[in-house]
C-alpha cells in the first residue's frame, strides 16, 4: 500500500466572485503542493489578483471553498489567516514607508504577547525582552542576508522600487509563514534583480515556506516555479510545469487571443 | 511669581495633555480625528455634575452629585472613553482620510448641539459652575495659594502623561500603531487586526482628552458651549503638527510655540479703537497662516518622529591577506 | 519606422527613439512607430512590454525623457494633451473615458469643446457612424451598457475632427461578443481617413484587422510588419509564451 498523498499547502475549490454582473473568479480550482514553487500566470483580467485578494481575507468569496493545510479559510478576515500563516505581497511594493528598514523586518513578526497596550506600559518581562533582543538579531542576520544592512536605518520610503521589494522578502524571511504568495514581484523591478529574487525565493523553500508566485515575467516563472497554473476568463484553464504549457493550445490561446467569428 | 505666568503654565499643562491625547490618534495611528475636543468637552461636563452637587433652579442638569474630585475626574475619563468607543465603533470600521474626518466633524457637531440644546443635560448654553478650588479644603489653602496648588496639580498631571507616552511610545503597541499609519492594509497582512487596533488607540486618545477636560473643569470652574467651539481643535492641531507628528517631544515645543504664538503674538499688534474683535480675529489668522506654511514647508514638525538608529557593530578584525 | 514601399504619403505620426517612464527606470527605451491616414496601426506585446506607456507618451498625458514625436510634419514632444488634442491626436483612455453624468449628447458636446465651430453639424455626422448613440442621445452615460460607453467614448474622441485616433484597449472589460462590434466601428473610423492607433488584449484580433502593427517586448521594438503577416508567425507566439530567442 502506497503511502498517502500529503496535504497540500493551498487547495481552493470552486472559488467564484463577481462584481455587479461581471465574474471575476468563477468555479477556480487548484493545489498547490508543500513544500514548492508554484507559479500562478495567465493574461490580464484572468482573475489572479482577485483570486489571491479572495485566498488571503481581503475579499469575500461569493461561494467556494479555500484549505490551508487542511484548514478552511473563507470568511476570515486577514489579520487571522496572516497569523495561520498565510501571508501575501501586493501587486506594488507596501512597506512602511516612515519606518527604517530594520524597523519595517521586526515588525514583519507580529507577537500578540507583546503588542498589548498595558504591554507597552509595564514593559517587557524578563523572558520577553530576551525574546526581543533575540528578534533584533535575526532581524540583523536576514537583513545581511539580503543585501540590506547599509540601508538598514533608511527610511523605507526612500528606496527604489527594487530595494522595496527586497524589504518585503525580508520581511516574508522573519515572519517565517508556511506559504506566502507573491503577487508580480518582479513588478517594476529591474531585470538584473531577477537571479536575486529567485535565490530568495529558493531560500524561502529552504526555510520550510512554501511560495506562490503571480508573475506575467515567464522567464521568471521558468526559472523558479516547479508547478504552474493558468488562468483566463476567472477560471484555470491549463495546468502543469512550465515546459508543458508552453505548447498547451489553450494557454498559447488565452494569451494571444481568439479570433471571433465574424 | 505673577499671577499671570502661573495661568499661563497651568494652562499649558492642561493644553500639553490635550495635544499628547490628539498625538496618539493622528500622530501614531494616522487618523485626522475632528471629534476630539468633544471628548474634552464630555471630560468638563461630567467632572462638573459629579461635584457641584444638585442643580438649584432654574438650572437643569443632569446627576448633580457632590463626589470628591478625585473620583469625579476617573469617571469622567470613563465617560469619555465611552463616548470615544460609540464613534469610533461607527467611524473606524470602514472609513478613512477625509470620509473619517467627515464623519467624526458630524459627531462633534451633534454632541456641540446637542449640549448647548438639551436643557436638561448640561443646562444648554448656560452650561455649569460651581467648581471651586477642588481639594482645595484637604490642604487648607485660600484663593492665592490654591493658584499654585492647581498648577503645580497640572504640572505633575502633565508630567504623568507624558511618561505614559513615553513608554507607549517606544513600546511595540506604539510601533503596531504606526504601521496602521504607514500601511495598513500591509499592517493587516502581517496579522494586525486593523480595527481593534485602531480603537484601543482611539479610546486611548478619547480618555486622554477627557482626563484633560476634567482638569480644565477645575481651572475654569464652570464649562459651557462657548468654552469648546469645535473650531479649537485647530489650534490643537497646529501645536502637534508644528511641534513634530508622533514626536512626544514634538508636541511638548509645539504645545509651547502655539502657546507663545497665542498668547504673545496679539501683545504686539495694534489695537483699533472701536474694533475690540480685531486683535481675536488676527490671531486666528496667525494660527491659520503658521498651519499653511509648516504644512507646505515643514510637514514633518520641527522635531520629526524619531526612528530607531542601530548602532554600527563593533569591527571584526580584519584578516591579514599575504 | 515602418518602410514599406507601397505606402502612399508621410506618415501623420512618426515617434523615433521614444523614452519614457513614471519616475523610475525607463518603461520604453528607444521606441519607433509611425501611423497613417486611413491605416490601423496596431501595438502588440506580451504583459509589461510598454504599450499602454507608449500611447500615454505619445498623447501627451506623461512626458517623455527621450526621443521625439513629430505630428503633421511637426515636432511635439512632450506638449501636453491638451495642446495636441486641438491640433487633432486624440486619446481615448481605457477607463474613466465618458462623463457618466452627462447625457450623449452633453458628452459629445464637451468632447467638441476645443472646437471653434461646427459642434452641432459634428455631432450629426457621428450619429450618423454611430446609430445606436443617435437613439439614446438623451440618456446619461452611467445609463449605458459597457458597449455603448464604449462608443460614446470612441465618438467623443472624433468629435474633434482628429487627424489621429489613439484608442486604449476599447474592448476591456466588455464581453467578449462586443469585440467584433468595437472592430467594426473602428473599421469605419479609418475608412474617414483618420489614423488609428490601438492597442487590445486580444493580439490575434488586433492582428487580424491591423494593417501595420509592432510587436513590442519589455520596452522595445521587436517585429513589425502587416498584421496578416505577423499572425502566422511563430516567433510573435514565441515571445508571448518566454520562449527566449
Amino acid at each position: 500500500m502506497s503511502a498517502p498523498a500529503p496535504t497540500p499547502v493551498l487547495e481552493v475549490r470552486g472559488l467564484t466572485k463577481h462584481f455587479g454582473g461581471v465574474y471575476a473568479v468563477e468555479a477556480c480550482s487548484f493545489v498547490a503542493p508543500m513544500g514548492q514553487v508554484t507559479g500562478l500566470i495567465g493574461p490580464n483580467g484572468a482573475g489572479k489578483s482577485t483570486a489571491i485578494d479572495l485566498i488571503s481575507g481581503f475579499k469575500l468569496p461569493d461561494s467556494g471553498t479555500v484549505l490551508f493545510k487542511g484548514r478552511a479559510l473563507e470568511g476570515l478576515p486577514p489579520h487571522v489567516i496572516s497569523r495561520l500563516g498565510l501571508i501575501r505581497t501586493f501587486q506594488t511594493p507596501r512597506e512602511w514607508p516612515g519606518l527604517t528598514v530594520l524597523e519595517n523586518v521586526v515588525m514583519a513578526n507580529w507577537d500578540g504577547g507583546r503588542e498589548g497596550f498595558l504591554r507597552g506600559l509595564v514593559g517587557l518581562g524578563r523572558a520577553q525582552s530576551v525574546k526581543a533582543a533575540d528578534e533584533l538579531a535575526w532581524a540583523r542576520e536576514i537583513l545581511e542576508e539580503f543585501g540590506l544592512t547599509e540601508l538598514r536605518n533608511e527610511r523605507a520610503g526612500n528606496l527604489s522600487g527594487g530595494q522595496k521589494r527586497l524589504v518585503e522578502f525580508a520581511r516574508i524571511r522573519m515572519a517565517q509563514p508556511e506559504l506566502v504568495i507573491l503577487d508580480e514581484p518582479m513588478g517594476g523591478v529591474n531585470p538584473v534583480l531577477g537571479e536575486r529574487m529567485a535565490l530568495a525565493i529558493e531560500a524561502f523553500i529552504a526555510s520550510g515556506t512554501s511560495v506562490i508566485v503571480v508573475e506575467h515575467n515567464l522567464p521568471f516563472i521558468e526559472r523558479v516555479t516547479q508547478h504552474v497554473i493558468v488562468m483566463a476568463q476567472g477560471t484555470v484553464i491549463a495546468e502543469g510545469p512550465f515546459e508543458s504549457l508552453r505548447s498547451n493550445q489553450d494557454v498559447i490561446d488565452a494569451y494571444l487571443g481568439e479570433l471571433v467569428k465574424q | 511669581m505673577s499671577a499671570y505666568i502661573v495661568s499661563i503654565l497651568t494652562e499649558g499643562a492642561i493644553f500639553g495633555i490635550m495635544a499628547l491625547g490628539l498625538n496618539v490618534i493622528w500622530g501614531w495611528s494616522g487618523d485626522f480625528d475632528l471629534a476630539y475636543y468633544g471628548y474634552i468637552a464630555v471630560g468638563a461636563y461630567m467632572t462638573l455634575v459629579l461635584t457641584i452637587g444638585p442643580p438649584t433652579s432654574p438650572a437643569h442638569y443632569i446627576l448633580g452629585l457632590q463626589l470628591p474630585y478625585p473620583a469625579a475626574v476617573v469617571l469622567a475619563v470613563i465617560s469619555s472613553m465611552a463616548v470615544g468607543l460609540v464613534v469610533g465603533l461607527i467611524a473606524l470600521r470602514h472609513l478613512r482620510g477625509i470620509y473619517f474626518s467627515i464623519v467624526t466633524l458630524g459627531a462633534v457637531y451633534v454632541m456641540y448641539v446637542f449640549a448647548g440644546q438639551y436643557v436638561p443635560l448640561f443646562d444648554g448654553y448656560n452650561g455649569l459652575s460651581g467648581l471651586f478650588d477642588p481639594m482645595g479644603d484637604w490642604f487648607g489653602l485660600d484663593y492665592l495659594s490654591y493658584q499654585w496648588f492647581l498648577m503645580g496639580l497640572c504640572l505633575v498631571m502633565f508630567g504623568l502623561v507624558l511618561l505614559f507616552m513615553w513608554r507607549l511610545s517606544g513600546s511595540r503597541f506604539g510601533m503596531a500603531l504606526r504601521t496602521l499609519r504607514e500601511d495598513e492594509r500591509a499592517a493587516a497582512a502581517f496579522g494586525r487586526d486593523i480595527y481593534r487596533l485602531k480603537l484601543k488607540g482611539y479610546v486611548l486618545g478619547a480618555g486622554v482628552g477627557g482626563f484633560a477636560g476634567a482638569l480644565f473643569a477645575a481651572y475654569l470652574s464652570a464649562f459651557n458651549p462657548s468654552a469648546w467651539s469645535p473650531i479649537e481643535i485647530i489650534v490643537l492641531y497646529a501645536a502637534v503638527l508644528v511641534g513634530g507628528r508622533g514626536n512626544i517631544w514634538g508636541v511638548v515645543l509645539g504645545v509651547f510655540i502655539m502657546g507663545i504664538v497665542v498668547q504673545e503674538s496679539t501683545r504686539f499688534l495694534p489695537e483699533v479703537p472701536g474694533h475690540p474683535q480685531i486683535v481675536l480675529a488676527l490671531r486666528g489668522v496667525i494660527i491659520g497662516l503658521v498651519l499653511v506654511l509648516f504644512l507646505r514647508f515643514r510637514p514633518q514638525g520641527l522635531l520629526p518622529e524619531r526612528r530607531f538608529v542601530d548602532p554600527a557593530p563593533k569591527l571584526e578584525p580584519a584578516t591579514r591577506t599575504a | 519606422m515602418s518602410q514599406d514601399p507601397n505606402l502612399p504619403s508621410p506618415a501623420v505620426l512618426e515617434v523615433e527613439e521614444l523614452t519614457a517612464g513614471y519616475g523610475g527606470p525607463p518603461v520604453i527605451s528607444g521606441v519607433s512607430i509611425a501611423a497613417r491616414r486611413g491605416f490601423i496601426t496596431a501595438i502588440v506585446g506580451p504583459n509589461g512590454a510598454g504599450k499602454s506607456t507608449l500611447l500615454k507618451a505619445i498623447a501627451g498625458l506623461i512626458r517623455p525623457t527621450g526621443g521625439v514625436v513629430k505630428f503633421k510634419g511637426a515636432d511635439v514632444t512632450g506638449q501636453p494633451a491638451e495642446k495636441l488634442v486641438s491640433k487633432g491626436l486624440a486619446y481615448v483612455p481605457q477607463v474613466a473615458n465618458v462623463f457618466p453624468d452627462l447625457t450623449i449628447r452633453e458628452n459629445l458636446d464637451m468632447g467638441g469643446y476645443s472646437r471653434r465651430s461646427g459642434v452641432r453639424e459634428r455631432i450629426d455626422e457621428l450619429f450618423k457612424l454611430f446609430p445606436d448613440l443617435a437613439a439614446s442621445s438623451h440618456r446619461k452615460a452611467h445609463t449605458l451598457s459597457g458597449g455603448q460607453r464604449t462608443m460614446l467614448a470612441l465618438a467623443r474622441g472624433l468629435m474633434v475632427d482628429p487627424a489621429v485616433l489613439i484608442l486604449d484597449e476599447p474592448s476591456a472589460g466588455l464581453a467578449p461578443m462586443f469585440q467584433a462590434l468595437i472592430w467594426e466601428r473602428i473599421e469605419a473610423i479609418r475608412a474617414t481617413n483618420v489614423a488609428v492607433l490601438v492597442i487590445e488584449q486580444n493580439t490575434r484580433e488586433t492582428l487580424r484587422h491591423a494593417q501595420w502593427a509592432y510587436v513590442l517586448v519589455l520596452g522595445q521594438n521587436r517585429l513589425e510588419g502587416p498584421g496578416k503577416d505577423l499572425l502566422d508567425d511563430e516567433e510573435v507566439v514565441n515571445l508571448y509564451v518566454g520562449r527566449l530567442s
